[in-house]
């Protein structure tokens, strides 16, 4: 707990110092030479300023306490102290946590120096005036309980002034400041002990906390803390809750019982050498001498923490890793205790001294800082705010304990022989916990994130008794839907169950409902108990009966409809009931049963009413026969949209591996269909199970919705390992959408994850390169832009397709496991809060290697330039490049650019491009350019009229497309009223040339929107109307549409609507 | 409260409803449960939440107003702050809170959700929503 019972730590410091964040900044001499940038010189010097003064009255009253101590009341009497700590610590910790909730953290550190300075006067007092022992063992308790707690206090309290990137830059400097002022106060403990009295030394704790109290407050009215949110929830939690979440954490994970096993050894064996060396440093020492001895150490160890800070911990970290890292210490310990034990003199005491304040400090606890980052996800903060706040005091108390039962029976030697012993053990543990370390990294990133695409068994399978108790009672509810969902989950855990409860809800219910139960029907009669399926099958023959009878196909298709039932449902009126009936007697084992039902099929797929064919394709479903799949085939070409999904659907159902001619049509029926009909044909490209079905279902599922493409993962665990080979192709094929290849991606980390280890490090290199050229393409278009709509939409492309190639390569990471959820990264980095993107840029750079981030860091950081080691192009080869490109608008917008900058000299150029595949936006974009007259208006021209209006300019180029698609031209005559007040705008206008007048008077221009309430779903408050304009007209619906597929335009139109209310924040 | 309770207390909310079993089943698990007791405070003033809150027993309210079941979607979405505390009501409030990274991987695979949340947003207003209605200058 040296460093917090808040659970933050002090970062990390030191090589990193110098932070590609600062790369930017305007370069003064302080900038180049320490990082500091320009108006930030004052705050950094108040801060060192704060934390010299904190740590110099630290070093004097532990030099003055542990002198005092040992020399009055022995080392022997030191357990007592050990266990003392515990109960002081256990009264410190909630207390400051509760003020920090209730007053924040200025006031608490400045009401703590106001204590501090009472504190060492009351102290030298006490030690002036009191007689006995209890004065030097409040002294000492209260010297070690401040040690511990000041420095969680100041790195608290600086860490809520500098965000992490800046903390690593300027940190090291605070780092030095408590450094230099442990140097002077343990050289002021050196010289003035010579003449004063031990006790006085807390008069000179209390006035550096004295003069801290200005410094502090200065820091406090000067500098704003910067907003970081999120604390006010879980950091609320009680202790119980806390213990109970990290007890659970600890019984799941071995990572966590080993993380919390190292810790209570270093601290225990800390306090072991501690106990050996201040019996050393005890021997025939007076007290002043041995406030001199500790006030040199602490002056030489505080040297030695700043060199290791400033220029040794992150470049051990970054050349031997974490894990290698962590086994310094234990190898320390065991270094110590041998001498300690063969030497037994100074010099041992000395090396211990250092284990303890230098190597611990400086090393292992920032070393600890990695560690804690491998705590698994939902109980990770309530874990490591546990471990921080209990280890040390509980490891030091057992220490106490441990010494009282074993020094006071054995000599120094036998301690030592002990704790080299017990440092051994140490080592071990420290070897499981670097052993675990990369599981629990990359299982606890891997669990953080939610990843919808996860197989129903594996979120809802496998529950405990409990959890099936309650999923069995709320079967019974008498909401539906809560019943129908708690047998679906029933099904997955426990058949019987589900069976009785399906049973029991069939009977109850309404069977108005029942036909969406049909599936639970389907699994009672695929294999019941005899007794459940008698059951059933009386349900179902009371229910058949009835007009509209539910589930009466299914049992045609289990053989539980009798003949003669079928036979005159042949005859009915009702399409559904005759394909029951066909169903039925097609399994009949008489011949003129099978017949009269083939001729019956035949005469429902005749039609000519749509319903009779529908009504045919399911009985051909019903068969079950997949040499029916090949007729259902031929329906999808059918005009009516509901044969094509019934015969979908039928696919569905009986499509086999041996149907494999069918994958082009399904392909052609998804690509064309309503979502309805796309789910459909996935499930029949799984039953199909083609490989050859994955590069195209990848090429179109950029045009898909978010569950769409769910759907299309599905297909592709449906393939397995068929599928890798597919899959490959399209994760590294550069022409393949990235939406299609994170798709792919996301398949090979569930089927064949050390493929896509392998192949992961040359694609992110890839996509890196391909980001850094598209950044430098946009600045290029964006500056020779104004003018041409072809440029506009161009440089918006590339700018977005940055953006993109960034979240690809995140979702890579995050796959891989070295990532959390790229999602929350992605908007963060984008987020316009400081400490937010500063956040996720640190997360970014300890997860992926430094070279990798030395490349990636500017692609995420706007701020940042962004190295070119190619030659740029002029603008004319990057058109002309860009006519090749695989992406269809690139290649669109580089056309017009082209037209626009060359006319009819640029032809020549297009005219081969313009017959090749996939180049029906080209094709189009310049026979309209070529054309003229309002119909020379291009897609490319809608986007970029949209690009320039409010709201509509704050979606990527993906979302505006198929808005522009939905968009047309309106050209309005001058007193024509667009809107009057009180109407509900079906369009919203983007003004494209001319002007609006409203009626306010106000004249709007070029890129204005007239009717914008249609995007607040309001109704207009005013007139509108033209003088003589030109509009882009794009109706609500299709703007509700996009929000539907894309989550960025919804957020968009959020941000819109809150503005426009003008809400705070 | 376990996570099939908290699946069942999820998924009949209009915000999540047209999930499927196993994503309603995967916010479940997601989410932490916490109690307040009455009269405490859930979120500051100042501060954007981190977390959207589900209000599954009890009440939480702003300036005396009850919040509906769900709130901190703007907050969460847009950085937006409370403008006054929110506070659990008489009888306490047990929340379950999904973390903000979960929440933007559900808007994100489920882009759906922000009807629901614009919906909201025309018909029960800002307040209702748990955000600040004070005017920019």
């Amino acid at each position: 707990m040296r460093n917090g019972q808040t659970g933050r730590r002090a970062p990390s410091h030191g090589a990193l110092a110098l932070s590609s964040a600062a790369a930017d900044a305007a370069p003064g001499p302080a900038s180049r030479l320490f990082g500091i940038q320009a108006g930030e010189g004052r705050k950094v010097a108040l801060f060192a300023l704060l934390a010299a003064l904190l740590q110099a009255g630290i070093a004097v009253g532990v030099s003055a306490s542990d002198a005092l101590f040992l020399t009055r009341v022995g080392v022997q009497r030191l357990p007592y102290v050990y266990l003392g700590i515990l109960l002081i610590l256990a009264l410190y910790v909630p207390s400051v946590t509760h003020l920090l909730r209730r007053i924040g953290i200025e006031r608490t550190l400045l009401l703590i120096l106001g204590v501090l300075v009472s504190g060492g006067a009351l102290l030298f007092l006490g030690l002036r005036l009191a007689s006995g022992d209890w004065i030097y063992y409040a002294a000492k308790l209260y010297a070690s309980a401040w040690y511990i707690g000041l420095y969680t206090l100041f790195w608290n309290f600086a860490d809520s002034f500098f965000d992490i990137q800046d903390g690593k830059r300027l940190f090291a400097f605070f780092s030095g400041g408590s450094a230099a002022g442990a140097l002077v106060g343990g050289a002021l403990v050196a010289v003035l002990s010579r003449t004063w009295e031990v006790g006085t030394l807390f008069l000179v704790w209390s006035a550096f906390s004295l003069m801290a109290i200005p410094v502090a407050g200065l820091i406090a009215r000067r500098y704003a803390m910067l907003a970081e949110a999120g604390e006010e929830d879980v950091a609320g939690q009680g202790m119980r809750d806390q213990l109970r979440l990290a007890a659970g954490s600890m019984h799941r994970s071995r990572y966590v019982l080993a993380l919390a096993l190292a810790l209570l050894a270093v601290f225990f064996l800390g306090s072991l050498v501690e106990y050996q060396y201040f019996e050393i440093f005890s021997r025939d020492t007076s007290e002043d001498e041995l406030a001199a001895l500790f006030g040199r150490l602490f002056a030489a160890v505080s040297a030695f923490n700043l060199l290791i800070n400033l220029f040794v911990f992150n470049r051990l970290v970054l050349a031997f890793g974490v894990r290698h890292v962590a086994m310094i210490q234990p190898a320390a310990y065991l270094a110590a205790f041998a001498l300690l034990l063969l030497h037994g003199g100074p010099v041992a005491a000395v090396f211990g001294f250092f284990a303890v304040h230098g190597i611990f400090t400086s090393i292992d606890s920032n070393n600890q800082n990695f560690l804690f980052n491998a705590l698994p996800g939902a109980a990770k903060k309530a874990t490591r705010t546990l471990l921080e706040g209990l280890a040390e005091p509980l490891a030091t108390a057992l220490a106490g304990a441990f010494l009282l039962a074993v020094a006071l029976r054995f000599g120094p030697p036998q301690v030592s022989a002990l704790g080299f012993a017990l440092a051994g053990i140490h080592l071990l543990v420290v070897l499981t916990l670097c052993a675990e370390y990369p599981r629990s990294m990359a299982s606890n990133l891997k669990q953080e994130w939610l990843d919808l695409s996860r197989p129903v068994g594996e979120v809802l399978g496998n529950l405990d008794s409990r959890a099936l108790r309650i999923v069995a009672a709320r079967a019974r509810d008498a909401d539906p839907e809560a019943a129908r969902c708690a047998i679906r989950i029933l099904w997955l855990n426990d058949r019987a169950l589900a069976e009785q409860a399906t049973l029991e809800y069939l009977e109850r219910s309404d069977p108005a409902l029942l036909s969406v139960d049909r599936s639970h029907v389907g699994e009672v009669l695929e294999g019941a108990d005899p007794v459940r399926l008698r059951r059933l099958v009386l349900w179902a023959w009371c229910e058949a009966m009835a007009p509209g009878a539910p589930c009466l196909d299914l049992l045609a298709r289990h053989g539980l409809l009798p003949a003669q039932l079928a036979t005159h449902l042949l005859r009915s009126e009702r399409p559904d009931q005759v394909a029951a009936g066909v169903v039925a007697l097609w399994r009949s084992w008489r011949p003129e049963d099978r017949s009269s039902a083939s001729a019956t099929l035949h005469r429902l797929l005749a039609g000519p009413e749509e319903a009779w064919i529908v009504a045919g394709v399911e009985a051909l479903s019903g068969l079950g026969e997949s040499t029916m799949a090949r007729h259902a085939a031929s329906l999808l070409s059918h005009p009516s949209p509901k044969v094509k999904r019934q015969a979908l659907l039928a696919l569905r159902q009986i499509a086999s591996p041996e149907s494999s001619a069918l994958v082009p049509s399904i392909l052609r029926a998804i690509r064309e269909g309503a979502d309805a009909d796309r789910y459909a044909g996935f499930q029949a490209l799984i039953g199909i199970g083609d490989p050859t079905c994955v590069p195209p279902l990848l090429a179109m599922s950029a045009h898909f919705s978010p569950p769409l493409r769910r759907g299309v993962f599905r297909v592709l665990q449906g393939l397995g390992l068929k599928g890798v080979p597919g899959t490959v192709a399209a994760l590294r094929d550069p022409g393949c959408q990235y939406l299609g290849r994170a798709i792919a991606a996301r398949s090979l980390a569930s089927i064949a994850f050390p493929q896509l280890e392998s192949l992961a490090p040359a694609l992110i290199d890839q996509e890196i390169a391909r980001a850094e050229r598209f950044h430098h393409h946009h600045r290029l278009a964006a500056a020779r832009g104004r003018g041409s709509n072809g440029l506009v939409v161009l440089g918006r492309f590339y700018r977005d397709m940055r953006h993109r190639i960034v979240d690809f390569i995140l979702e890579l990471l995050t796959l891989d496991g070295r990532l959390p959820d790229f999602e929350l990264l992605s908007a963060s980095l984008r987020s316009g809060a400081t400490k937010e993107r500063a956040n996720a840029l640190e997360t970014i750079e300890h997860s992926v290697e430094r070279a990798v981030f030395k490349r990636l860091g500017p692609l995420l950081s706007p701020a940042i330039e962004v190295p070119s080691k190619a030659p740029l192009p002029g603008l004319d080869a990057l058109l002309l490049h860009a006519l090749d490109s695989p992406f269809e608008l690139e290649a669109s917008a580089a056309a017009q650019a082209l037209l626009d900058a060359r006319g009819a000299e640029a032809l020549p150029h297009l005219r081969d491009r313009l017959l090749r595949p996939h180049a029906s936006s080209l094709r189009d974009t310049v026979l309209a350019r070529c054309g003229g007259g309002i119909d020379a208006r291009t897609h490319v021209d809608r986007m970029a009229h949209l690009a320039a209006a409010p709201f509509f300019g704050t979606l990527p180029v993906w979302d505006l497309i198929g808005l522009a698609s939905a968009g047309e031209y309106w050209s309005v005559p001058a007193g024509t009223a667009l809107f009057r007040p009180g109407d509900m705008p079906e369009r919203v206008l983007v003004m494209v040339s001319g002007g609006v007048l409203s009626g306010t008077g106000q004249r709007l221009g070029v890129g204005s929107l007239v009717g914008a309430e249609a995007l607040r779903a309001a109704a207009c408050g005013d007139w509108a109307v033209s003088e003589g304009a030109e509009l882009l007209a794009v109706p609500v619906s299709a703007i509700s549409d996009a929000v539907k597929d894309s989550a960025k335009v919804g957020m968009e139109l959020l941000r819109f609507r809150l503005e426009d209310e003008g809400v705070t924040g | 409260m376990t996570s099939v309770e908290r699946l069942f207390a999820l998924r009949c909310l209009p915000l999540l409803d047209r999930l499927r079993d196993a994503e309603i089943g995967l916010v479940a698990r997601a989410c932490q449960v916490r109690d307040y007791g009455s009269g405490e405070q859930v979120a500051s003033a100042d501060r954007p939440l981190q977390h959207l809150h589900v209000i599954a027993e009890g009440s939480v309210e702003r300036e005396g107003a009850r919040l509906p079941r769900v709130f901190g979607e703007a907050s969460l979405l847009l950085g937006r702050v409370p403008g006054a505390p929110l506070i659990a009501g008489s009888s306490g409030a047990r929340c379950l809170l999904l973390a903000r990274g979960h929440f933007f991987t559900l808007v994100n695979e489920c882009p759906w959700l922000m009807t629901t949340v614009l919906d909201r947003l025309a018909h029960e207003g800002l307040a209702e929503m748990g955000i600040a209605m004070e005017r920019q200058p």
